[in-house]
């Protein structure tokens, strides 16, 4: 059977088919050369998206890491403060401890107080609480920065 | 970012007042009383600023911005 009488044997589906098989076969031998059929550049595309991604990806995570050293960094310099602010209020409460005690011990600590001079006193501690209500040691005052009993002994009249 | 403010930071100042029949030596412990509260408020009222100044800083440096003064 010659080539000529396998072409005028074919119908116009063994046409079709024979047209399909060659683009194939043309299709794949392109391939293996290294042909590539991209118009439109998609895979450029595709490859700059990737690296894009790569990118932002390095940078959160070294956003991240920045933000976690700077944390730890922050938090180090936080207690040393707070450990100045500790050691500073001992050494006050244990200076005025000292000093009220020496007060308290003075020869003329029960002597009282002039009255006029103890209503001037009193009359003052009650403005400085009726303009400050929440200090320390007025009424209705919270629990006060600074320790120590804000007043020195019962029967405050701040209020 | 937050750094932890301690809970003294936070409460008001205590204010040192005379009792009902003070003496000597009331005044004299009130006196006392109240310049340690003064020293003792003052740090508070420090840690309490340098913890926001602090705070500023590390949130500036994660944006690599730069504050304009206050």
């Amino acid at each position: 059977m010659s080539p000529g009488s396998i072409l005028r044997a074919l119908t116009p589906w063994g046409w079709l088919a024979a047209g399909v098989a060659a683009l194939a076969l043309g299709v794949a031998l392109l391939g293996g050369l290294g042909f590539r059929w991209d118009p439109l550049d998609l895979q450029q595309k595709r490859l700059e998206t990737t690296r894009t991604q790569a990118r932002d990806a390095v940078a959160v995570a070294t956003a991240q890491a920045d933000a976690r050293r700077l944390e730890t960094e922050g938090a180090a310099a936080q207690a040393v403060r707070v450990d100045h602010y500790q050691h500073r209020t001992t050494a006050v409460e244990r200076a005025t401890a000292t000093a009220v005690s020496q007060a308290r011990s003075a020869d003329d600590a029960d002597h009282p107080l002039e009255h006029r001079r103890a209503d001037r006193l009193h009359g003052h501690d009650r403005e400085l609480c009726r303009l400050a209500p929440d200090l320390g040691g007025c009424t209705g005052a919270a629990d006060p920065a600074g320790g120590g009993d804000a007043t020195l002994r019962p029967g405050d009249p701040a209020g | 970012m937050r750094l932890i403010l301690p809970e003294a930071a936070t409460r008001p100042c205590a204010l040192a007042t005379l009792p009902a029949d003070p003496t000597a030596g009331d005044l004299d412990a009130a006196y006392a009383q109240r310049g340690a509260q003064i020293v003792a408020c003052d740090g508070a009222r420090r840690l309490a600023v340098e913890t926001l100044l602090a705070e500023r800083a590390m949130q500036d440096a994660q944006y690599g911005l730069k504050r304009p003064p206050d």
